[in-house]
């Protein structure tokens, strides 16, 4: 195991489930075996990215949490044909996407700390290189156990200034929470030379550094969430970004 | 770096004074008057990469050596200053560390002084001859020796000298270069074909006209001699006139096309580096109505964007400043920090990372 990595926005429509989904592929294409964990239970999402339907998925986090079966079963192999070359492999632990279990959720809660075992043990048993949590928005009891335990914290953000608050919040808690490794990704960054004073800007007022800007894509709204952008377009800007990040996370 | 005018002097002074003697004079055929003599860029060249002094001395002692191997010793030394002075001034013209010509401008300049240098040099040759060794008439001596002289030697120098600019990169591959070069080509070509099917038309004309059979053969060859010589003074001389016209053409022709890139290449270059965007200086472009105003209405479109982009963001930012570190943030971290499950997270965080680090 490398590394546990949370990916985190402190709004929803950021970019985070996509961001983490290609990241993973592009991770597993270098070799490594990634686990991607959709902890946004309340509008799970991810699974879409990886071509994975609703009657694909019999077993999901919420059973586990629910003690209805060992995480191992809940997680799904998805590893994308280009990737499995050089031995990469991305396995998806999803959330349910059924309106009763989603509700039930809501409603009766969980054991949160079971996260942390599951993710223990997931990482154990499928001999993970990386294990990607794709959190729920905003700083919820399971998002905050998900940075805890994280050794890398990328806090996505958009150039908008609804965003810049909570950024600046989930930065000072993740630092509270000793968090090794705190960094910031930008999306639908302005670019051109916009893109340095941007960067400049951010990691003065928040003394934590960009690891990738992504411009706006067209090609990706157009993708939307349907397949894997960054494997299909390994030349756009934004899977450039990506690309960068997944360098970022290489690097000890 | 000290000795390359030295090296440059030597060098080329020799090979100079050696091709003096080894080419001679080659004369263009039907004139003995008019010579060809290609080796006149060594003094010229020295001159550009060595300096005054050092065109000075090959020239002059190139010259020397060339009379001295055909056995006229130093008679000729009003020559000899003739040629010091063409590699002298020559060098006025040198090229410095990292100079070249880039420019339409600088190119017409270049080669309308060594026209000038050219003309002075050979003046001053011929008239110091007259004045000295006489022989002929003042007016001879300048129109029948000095003229074709200018001319023959201009000429060679503009055709030879930029492919050998251009082989050393002193001459810079840009548009503006390239119409003065395609120009020159284009002005010179045309004079010297003019006058090489004029000459061409005069040989065939003499061996075949039945009114020249009565003429005896020694009349028959001065009297092509003097038609040549007149063929070349006229189509050199209108060579280099056009040439000269053809620069002043060439520079507007230049102007008239560049200004226009270069205004769009400066605005491009404002908004690389983030100066403050003005669209008006665009306007004159922009209201041409060819593919350059499209450009550059297109280019305005794509700076407005931009300055409304950074508006916007430097609004932003301004947010950014304000939030980052405000009582807000504070409070919501505060609040968030007393939490019961946050302090139990905190003591355990640590733990549990070095749990997992452990259990793998
Ligand atoms: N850089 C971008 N350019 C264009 N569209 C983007 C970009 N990043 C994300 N999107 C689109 O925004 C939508 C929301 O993305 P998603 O990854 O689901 O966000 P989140 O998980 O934060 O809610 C998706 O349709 C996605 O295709
Ligand atoms: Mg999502």
């Amino acid at each position: 195991m490398r590394a546990i990595v949370s990916i985190h926005s402190y709004r929803g429509g950021t970019g985070k489930s996509n961001t983490v989904a290609n990241v993973a592929a592009l991770l597993a294409q270098r070799g490594r075996r990634v686990g991607v964990a959709d902890t946004d239970i309340q509008s799970p999402g991810i699974h879409t990215i990886f071509g994975l339907r609703e009657t694909d998925i019999s077993r999901s986090l919420n059973d586990y949490l629910w003690g209805n079966c060992p995480v191992r079963d809940a997680a799904y192999d998805v590893t994308p044909a280009p990737c499995a070359a050089g031995g990469g492999k991305v396995f998806l632990l999803p959330a349910s996407i059924r309106a009763g279990d989603i509700v039930r959720i809501l409603q009766d809660g969980y054991d949160v700390s079971l996260l942390n075992t599951g993710f223990t043990e997931l990482s154990a048993a499928l001999s993970l290189d990386y294990l990607l949590i794709d959190t729920h928005p905003g700083l919820s009891e399971e998002t905050l156990l998900s940075i805890a335990i994280s050794d890398r914290l990328v806090v996505l953000l958009r150039p908008d200034e609804q965003d810049y608050q909570g950024t600046s919040v989930t930065l000072k808690v993740a630092e509270r929470l000793a968090v090794p490794s705190l960094g910031l990704m930008v999306n639908k960054a302005p670019g051109t030379i916009l893109n340095d004073k941007l960067r400049a800007s951010l990691e003065t007022n928040y003394g934590h550094p960009v690891w990738a800007m992504a411009p706006h894509s067209d090609a990706l709204m157009l993708v939307g969430s349907a397949r894997l952008f960054g494997l299909e377009a390994p030349n756009d800007p934004v899977t450039r970004a990506w690309q960068a990040l997944a360098d970022r996370l290489e690097t000890p | 770096m000290r000795w390359r005018p030295v090296l440059l002097t030597v060098g080329g002074g020799a090979l100079y004074g050696i091709c003096n003697h080894v080419l001679g004079a080659i004369s263009l055929p039907g004139s003995a008057v008019i010579t060809v003599r290609p080796q006149i860029l060594f003094p010229q060249l020295v001159g550009l990469l060595g300096g005054p002094w050092a065109g000075l001395l090959a020239g002059g002692f190139g010259n020397l050596l060339g009379d001295i191997l055909n056995g006229h010793g130093g008679t000729y030394w009003n020559w000899c200053i003739a040629n010091g002075m063409l590699g002298g001034m020559t060098g006025w013209l040198r090229f410095r560390a990292g100079q070249t010509i880039s420019t339409i401008a600088a190119f017409s300049r270049f080669f309308l002084a060594l026209l000038g240098i050219h003309t002075i040099a050979l003046l001053f040759a011929c008239t110091t001859h007259f004045a000295i060794f006489s022989g002929t008439t003042l007016r001879e001596t300048l129109l029948d020796w000095c003229l074709p002289a200018i001319l023959s030697n201009v000429l060679l120098t503009f055709l030879l000298l930029p492919a050998v600019l251009l082989v050393l990169k002193y001459l810079q591959p840009t548009l503006e270069v390239g119409l003065g070069l395609l120009m020159l080509y284009v002005l010179v070509g045309c004079m010297v074909a003019a006058g090489v099917t004029g000459a061409a038309a005069l040989t065939w004309t003499m061996g075949n006209a039945s009114e020249l059979r009565a003429v005896d053969a020694e009349t028959l060859v001065r009297l092509r001699e003097r038609v040549t010589l007149d063929l070349f003074r006229i189509t050199g001389a209108a060579a280099l006139l056009l040439v000269v016209v053809g620069f002043f053409a060439s520079l507007r022709i230049a102007y008239a096309i560049l200004t226009p890139i270069r205004s769009i290449m400066k605005a491009v270059d404002g908004l690389r580096r983030g100066e403050p965007w003005r669209r008006e200086t665009l306007d004159p472009v922009a209201s041409r109505q060819d593919e350059l105003g499209t450009m550059a209405r297109l280019l305005q479109d794509m700076g407005d964007q931009v300055r409304d982009r950074e508006t916007e963001l430097t609004r932003q930012l301004e947010v950014l400043r304000r939030e980052a570190d405000s009582k807000e943030v504070h409070r919501r971290v505060a609040e968030i920090a007393e939490s019961d499950y946050f302090k139990s997270l905190q003591a355990q965080a640590a733990e549990l990372r070095r749990k997992r680090h452990e259990s793998r």
